[in-house]
């Protein structure tokens, strides 16, 4: 695999997503690997220096995603055969 | 309703975020002193930010009921252009100066500070500002400005200011005769020189004082906030300050009032005191005392009017030529872009001319400021210190450890600090101007490769390892430079002259094309068998980079063996550049922009789009013209033609409505084609350049100056 940013052989993937990196390009980023509830409020397991492309944008800020908790739509598993 | 995927895509795209401004912020539109309109607005007392007309009026859409993407349509709509820095530049600063009603927040960064706590929690101490500026802040006092300006506000009547400018010009005049007969302003009283120094210091602090309320009352008199006061060490010399940032929002003449205010009552003050001095009979207590307080005054003013530090000449000199930040701006010319011009030989421009003598001037003065604060604190610190230390008893030394330990200490931990920096500037010296000789000769070459139209793409890193790697030869006019048939390593640029390619075919020579600055040639052996295909003669005097078989193949193999594709997405920019349009569009988001359109040629006659059908597309003329048409009343109707440059589309870009007119080939011709989709991702581009923003945004932003007296 190649590197996305200078195509020398890259040494790792990217933690957010997945683009391959070489050592020189790569950069550190923190990431939270699991979030948990305990106690009433949330704990995370984190790394502090997760590979990063610095190409992909991690976003900052959570993103409201309602529209995950909506009924699906009707959807059909049918293939056809009877 | 789209898969879920389109709708993660629809959450995270930023052009669905409406911003929305927050109901508490003062507007404030106002007109500078040439007439140009800007808007200040302000999260008083804590922040002001001043905005041109075009930000005005994205701002003011900023009410939670728009998208940006609307805002970029409403945008285009008025301005007939793209505004995507623009209005991301805009939202961004907004938000992250609190004026959005929903704060920014960064997870990462709040998970890194958990990650990695800072060693110790930052000082709440009740000292503030940077080592050259560092306050004492006293706030809250607008309540007292106020009582105050009550009480004297017969001091802003017509009548007042024109006896003061009376008192003024009459009071220099009687200074004038008073040092010309000899008065001493360091005169002794009762025989104690450390008597008549103290007498002076005295004399500064209370005019400094009249200096700052001098600035209060006239800002609240102008209905302005004075939120804050306080003791300062401006330049480690001691002084006090007002805060009068409030004036932001009201014309500048009455902000220059403000700034001036303070001078002028140094200037009354000074002259009444050498008025009394003159009509009061002998050298007495009195007009030692007197004279010594109009010495203070004119000193004072002479060190506030000066425009090199950031004091009353600097914010009236800022008014003046209407460049919020003109200290900042200079001193980073100064430091970075005037070099590299001069590296480059190129003419400053007047307001670079203007920049690099201000900056010039006002780091030099910055260095005199600190040196005479050495100077200032040594003489004030010395006539204490050294009796303290000759006195017999364990009192006098614990007195003078206190003295040490208060002013001494706090003073040296700060300038250790500052000096450990440069220290580290000085010790990266030698490699750095190792560096910067290398970048002079190298500079040269960089310039004409830099030129050279098929090498725009390459990176900076690339063009400067070529530079570094290239030879000049120069040739003289009608030599030979390669021969058909012998072997060839090496790859040509020219720099400077003219050369004509000549291929033998069956005997005879036959001159098939002419090269000139910025051509290339040679490339056909390095790319083939190493064997030239043709003679290539100088016609005149020439100058050629040469690279060898290396070079080549590690910087340029890949960027001639592209050249003509390269050419060919050159054009394509240079097109794209002549749309109005586009005009104000840099090269990079040109480039951004060339690979989004797709160029759809169409032939006359043929429909590009319908009326009625869904939108999902904006395009611009790039060949031929359209007919634009539109159904109305049963009949067709030519609303329009349009040619190259032009466009249409523009609103179904973002909103899902109908085609409202169909647009038909009139001639045979082509247009870019900009995808819905692909817009929203431009957009999102352009909001994620985040060096290139945070520096706009930190420009754009008038940070809360304040007014401060020096003694």
């Amino acid at each position: 695999m190649q590197c996305w940013i200078c195509a020398a052989p890259a040494n790792g993937t990217c933690r957010f997503c997945g683009r391959a990196v070489c050592r020189q390009d790569a950069k550190l980023h923190s990431f939270v690997l699991e979030v948990y509830p305990a106690d009433g409020t949330l704990y995370g397991l984190a790394v502090e220096d997760a590979l990063y492309c610095g190409v992909c944008k991690p976003r900052a800020e959570p993103v409201r995603m309602d529209f995950l908790s909506e009924p699906p739509e009707a959807v059909s598993n049918d293939t056809g055969k009877q | 309703m789209g898969s879920v995927w389109d709708q993660v895509s629809e959450a995270v795209s930023v052009a669905n975020y409406r911003p929305r401004l927050r109901a508490d912020l003062t507007w404030a539109r106002l007109k500078s002193r040439r007439g140009t309109p800007y808007t200040m607005l302000a999260d008083r007392p804590r922040l002001y930010l001043r905005l041109g007309p075009h930000d005005d009026f994205l701002a003011s859409r900023m009410d939670g009921s728009r998208r940006v993407s609307d805002l970029v349509i409403d945008y285009f709509r008025q301005f007939g252009r793209f505004g995507f820095d623009r209005i991301a530049t805009l939202v961004r600063d907004l938000r992250n100066a609190g004026f959005l009603t929903d704060p920014p927040r960064d997870v990462y960064e709040t998970l890194d500070r958990r990650l990695k706590p800072p060693a110790a929690p930052p000082r709440t101490g009740r000292w503030e500002g940077t080592t050259l500026k560092l306050r004492l802040p006293l706030r809250g006092i607008d309540p007292v400005v106020s009582r105050l300006h009550d009480r004297v506000r017969w001091i802003f009547t017509r009548p007042t200011l024109f006896l003061t400018a009376v008192i003024g010009v009459i009071g220099l005049v009687a200074f004038i005769a008073e040092i010309r007969a000899g008065h001493d302003p360091f005169a002794p009283i009762g025989n104690s020189s450390v008597a008549g120094l103290i007498a002076l210091v005295l004399a500064f602090y209370t005019v400094i004082f009249i200096h700052e309320s001098a600035h209060a009352l006239t800002a609240k008199h102008f209905g302005r906030r004075v939120d804050e006061g306080g003791f300062m060490l401006y330049y480690f010399i001691p002084s006090f300050y007002v805060n009068v940032t409030d004036a932001w929002l009201i014309r500048w003449s009455r902000r220059v009032a403000i700034f001036w205010a303070g001078p002028y009552s140094g200037f009354v003050l000074a002259g009444l005191s050498s008025i009394l001095v003159a009509l009061l009979p002998g050298p007495s207590l009195l007009t030692t005392l007197l004279f010594k307080i109009a010495v203070a005054a004119y000193i004072n003013n002479l060190l506030n009017l000066m425009p090199l530090l950031l004091l009353d000449g600097y914010w009236i000199l800022e008014e003046w030529v209407e460049t919020p930040k003109l200290r900042q701006k200079a001193l980073e010319f100064v430091r970075g872009p005037f070099w590299h011009k001069l590296l480059d030989r190129k003419r400053l421009t007047r307001k670079e001319a203007f920049y690099a003598v201000f900056g010039s001037l006002c780091a030099v003065y910055s260095f005199l400021s600190i040196y005479l604060a050495f100077l200032w604190w040594g003489r004030r610190l010395r006539p204490i210190l050294r009796p303290l230390w000759v006195t017999p008893g364990l009192l006098a030394k614990i007195l003078l450890v206190l003295v040490v330990a208060v002013v001494a200490i706090p003073l040296s931990i700060r300038l250790g600090r500052q000096l450990w920096r440069y220290q580290r500037a000085i010790r990266q010296a030698p490699a750095a101007a190792k560096k910067a000789l290398q970048t002079i000769r190298v500079r040269d070459r960089q310039r004409l490769l830099q030129g050279l139209g098929f090498l725009r793409t390459l990176p900076a890193a690339s063009i400067e390892r070529l530079a570094k790697a290239a030879r000049i030869r120069d040739v003289a006019e009608g030599a030979t430079i390669v021969r058909q048939g012998e072997r060839g390593d090496e790859f040509f640029v020219i720099a400077q002259g003219e050369a004509v390619v000549v291929v033998r075919d069956a005997g005879e020579d036959a001159m098939v094309e002419r090269k000139a600055a910025g051509d290339f040639f040679g490339e056909r052996a390095l790319l083939g068998r190493g064997i030239r295909q043709a003679t290539v003669k100088a016609v005149t005097p020439m100058r050629l980079l040469v690279f060898d078989q290396r070079v080549f193949w590690t910087e340029l193999g890949g960027v001639v063996a592209w050249e003509s594709q390269v050419r060919a997405a050159l054009q394509e920019r240079e097109r794209l550049r002549s749309v109005p349009l586009l005009s104000d569009a840099t090269p990079r988001q040109l480039d951004l922009l060339a690979v989004k359109l797709a160029v759809q040629p169409f032939q006359q006659g043929e429909s590009l789009m319908r009326q009625g059908d869904r939108g999902d597309a904006f395009y611009i003329v790039r060949e031929g013209q359209v007919d634009v048409m539109a159904r109305q009343n049963g009949r067709s109707r030519r609303l329009s033609v349009l040619g190259p440059g032009e466009y249409f589309g523009e609103i179904a870009l973002l909103r899902d409505q109908p085609r409202m007119a169909t647009v038909r080939g009139k001639t045979d011709g082509s247009v870019w084609r900009l995808e819905r989709q692909d817009f929203r991702d431009l957009l999102g581009r352009y909001l994620d350049l985040d060096a290139q923003l945070a520096g706009i945004a930190d420009a754009r932003v008038p940070r809360g100056h304040s007014v401060a007296g020096a003694a």
